[in-house]
């Protein structure tokens, strides 16, 4: 049996370089999936090849059983959220929510009744007959979401739609968007670059490196079992001691003196962080820097043990967990 | 302060000149006091005024239909799409300002008689495009610049088929790019006369071909009527585009409702 979205081998290719290659996955419908990665891995090209804006180079593309690949952007059954919300300054508000409509042959008071009850659901409903100018950077959001979701798309696409709102924002944003996708039951593909946000929005995470998925799984297993060094990096809270092994931070503390029975590196104490109100010591090691959770406020220059009970040295799981 | 500095410069250097231009065309040569028509009546008993005056609003309006079709084009391009040799093109557009013009019509004119397209309305229109291309390529590639090629993106991805995000998204939000390349190549296009000569052959007569022989003319008063009726022909014409501008879909003013989407 198929999935609902399927893609297959996939490659992209600008030229003489390569952007993305072997990418593979596949959703079921309501499906949100999280693809996070470092600037420049090649997560957007990817959207933008989903979206049909760019053609792939390789593979296939399938939606609901139907292929896709060479559909174009304006008749694929996809909808995109672009980075910044990107309203047509010279329509209101209604008329921007309204506008794909009316490619889908919908009547004039459908289209109304419709593009109301979106702005409806997005909490926009005051806002109808208002210019974008006149918003705010959260509410055009709400507003460009509304545009997308009123085509009932079967697949949403959203790049990295937070990114310019302010902190606080961005946060109820992402638990908003994730209740709304879930109420309509949307199959939508995040694009992220922040491990935080992928975790919150997707059931599905794939992170992205190299222009490869270097693994894809449910959030919770990527984060507890990643398959790469790349991956423990730049997913999840590790220490990688070398390419074969790594420890959870959760699970390092720093002892002033050697201790028997436990796993013991030396290193030098270099200075404090705070985050999210937990104070962190860093401390340079042999194999490189890291952050240990500490309470007891050593002093920058301190020589100190980095320490770990041996049974919670991991090694790398090396599978890639498709879908 | 900056409002009386911004009136004096104002009032003496656009309305004090047009003002005593027209208190010239209704007064005597030679005199402030006494009240003349003759100027006008001069004016209005030329034979060809009224055909030269059609002949260049309906080659204006085809010079500056084709300026926004290939200025949009090229600007759109130049803008939005990465290609090889881009800023070798960029630069071989602008060649035609910074070439003599007699220069570049003295060779064309070479070619028009082989094809046959001088002495005509066509091969004049052509020669036009010369002097006013460049600029027009210029002012929309700024246009595109500042709109981005992701709101075409976001159309395109919301159904919009090249032709609707056209109408609907480039045009209405390039107005004032539309609005400078419309007055400026039609002011262009209608001060032309040296190339009009030569192209056109004396068969096509502008209203620069009858106008510039009067320059010379003691008759001041004639000679002020012709040249506010000369700067009228823009005005017109720019009146008559921004009605027509009006049309397109998306309006703030009144007349969009008729364009709508909802009512």
């Amino acid at each position: 049996m198929t999935s609902f979205i399927e893609v297959r081998q996939a490659e992209k290719r600008f030229s003489s370089s390569e952007v993305f290659t072997d990418v593979s996955f596949h959703l079921e419908e309501g499906d949100i999936f999280s693809i996070v990665g470092p600037s420049g891995s090649g997560k957007t090209t990817l959207l933008r090849c989903l979206a049909g804006l760019e053609p792939f180079s390789e593979g296939s593309f399938h939606i609901d059983g139907e292929p896709v690949t060479h559909v174009k952007a304006n008749g694929r059954p996809v909808s995109l959220v672009f980075q910044q919300p990107l309203l047509f300054p010279h329509m209101t508000v209604l008329e921007n929510v309204g506008y794909g409509l009316t490619f889908q042959k919908v009547g004039r008071k459908e289209r109304k009744a419709r593009a109301s009850q979106f702005l409806q659901r997005v909490g926009m409903e005051k806002y109808e007959k208002s210019y974008p100018h006149e918003l705010s950077g959260g509410q055009r959001q709400r507003v460009a979401l509304a545009r997308s979701l009123v085509l009932s798309p079967k697949l949403l696409l959203l790049d990295e739609p937070f990114s310019s709102l302010d902190k606080k924002l961005r946060e109820e944003m992402r638990e908003w968007v994730r209740n709304l996708l879930k109420q309509e039951g949307i199959t939508a593909i995040f694009v992220t670059h922040d491990q935080e946000e992928a975790v919150m929005m997707g059931d599905v995470v794939g992170v992205f490196k190299g222009g490869t998925f270097a693994q894809v799984g449910t959030p919770h297993s990527v984060y507890e079992h990643p398959a790469t060094p790349e991956v423990a990096h730049f997913f999840g809270d590790n220490w990688v001691i070398d390419e074969e092994r790594y420890i959870p931070r959760r699970y390092l503390s720093l002892l002033e003196e050697k201790r028997g029975n436990l796993r013991q590196w030396p290193g030098v104490v270099k200075g404090m962080r705070f985050l999210h109100g937990i104070a962190f010591t860093e401390v340079e090691l042999e194999e490189g820097r890291t952050m240990i959770y500490d309470s007891k406020g050593f002093r920058e220059g301190t020589e100190v043990f980095v320490t770990v009970e041996p049974e919670h040295i991991r090694t790398f799981c090396e599978k890639k967990d498709i879908g | 302060m900056k409002k009386i500095v911004f009136w004096t410069i104002v009032l003496s250097t656009v309305f004090f000149p047009v003002g005593l231009l027209i208190l010239q065309s209704v007064t005597a040569p030679g005199s402030w006091t006494e009240l003349s028509v003759k100027g006008w009546t001069g004016l209005f008993g030329q034979r060809r005024l009224v055909e030269a005056t059609l002949t260049s609003i309906v080659i204006g309006a085809f010079v500056v239909l084709l300026n926004i079709v290939i200025g949009m084009s090229a600007g759109k391009a130049l803008a939005l799409y990465r290609f090889r040799g881009k800023d070798l093109l960029d630069t071989l557009l602008l060649l035609p300002i910074l070439l003599p013009l007699l220069a570049i019509t003295f060779g064309v004119h070479v070619a028009m008689i082989r094809i046959g397209l001088t002495d005509t309305a066509a091969g004049v229109i052509l020669i036009h495009l010369v002097p006013t291309i460049p600029y027009s390529i210029k002012i929309f590639r700024n246009g595109y610049v500042s709109l981005g090629g992701k709101i075409l993106e976001q159309a395109e991805m919301l159904g919009a088929t090249p032709w609707r995000t056209l109408v609907d998204i480039e045009l209405p939000l390039l107005r004032a790019a539309i609005q400078s390349v419309l007055f400026l190549t039609f002011v262009i296009s209608l001060s032309q006369y040296v190339i009009t000569a030569i192209i056109g052959g004396g068969t096509v007569v502008t209203l620069a071909m009858v106008y510039f022989p009067f320059l010379e003319s003691a008759d001041t008063s004639l000679v002020a009527a012709f040249s506010l009726w000369f700067a009228l022909l823009p005005l017109l014409f720019y009146l008559i585009a921004e009605g027509l501008m009006r049309l397109l879909p998306y309006q703030r003013k009144k007349r969009r409702r008729r364009h709508d989407l909802f009512y």
